[in-house]
């Protein structure tokens, strides 16, 4: 099964679209779910999801970060209270993935590479998991340059 | 039908993932047979 994570697209505030790279690699028929870690901010970008696959879930608001940003602590407790294997959090624009105590943690980062409070030069990014019984196995996909850089990263129960 | 699963991990990854649409991407290949495997299952 195939599950694409993005999110923090900041369309059009921060950036006026997908890399034109990502929406070549992006076509309906492979993807069965969708995570959205929010920001998309309209309509006509949900809409856009929704046609690569047709189970889209987007976060709720712009406001249920976890805080400290991108804290493993912080994020380790919503591990523990939604006792989840994989817990997917975002907003900080940068992509990240790691074990943490057999938990496994995914942050897309920015699909379009919009900028953060913080940070003006951000990778563009975003994540697509193979989820194979107890085996996950990440493909992350970074636009360094003009070249879309792929890395896999495997994760087991 | 082939796993792309088994045979991506002898190649470089820019054509063996799940997202590449290169020729001789194992998972091109697979979506293709899925494609055309779901065409028959139709037909019969």
């Amino acid at each position: 099964m195939l599950v694409l994570v993005l999110g923090d697209l900041h369309i059009p505030y921060r950036s006026n679209g997908m890399p034109a790279k990502f929406k070549k690699l992006l076509v309906p028929g492979k993807i069965q779910h969708i995570l959205c870690t929010g920001n998309l901010c309209t309509k006509e970008s949900f809409d856009y999801l929704k046609t690569l696959a047709s189970d889209v879930h987007v976060v709720k608001g712009d406001f249920d970060e976890v805080v400290p940003w991108g804290d493993i602590e912080s994020l380790a407790m919503v591990q523990r209270q939604l006792d989840v294997d994989i817990l997917i959090s975002g907003h900080t624009h940068k992509f990240e993935a790691f074990e943490h105590e057999n938990k496994f943690y995914i942050n897309p980062g920015t699909a379009t590479g919009a900028y953060n409070a913080l940070d003006s030069g951000v990778t563009p990014s975003f994540v697509l998991m193979d989820i194979q019984a107890t085996t996950v196995v990440t493909y992350v996909y970074q636009l360094i340059g003009d070249d879309v850089k792929v890395e896999r990263i495997e994760y087991k129960k | 039908i082939v796993n792309p699963r088994q045979k991506a991990k002898e190649l470089d990854l820019a054509i063996s993932n799940p997202l590449s649409q290169e020729e001789e991407s194992p998972w091109n290949q697979f979506f293709k047979d899925e494609e055309l495997r779901d065409m028959i299952s139709q037909d019969v």
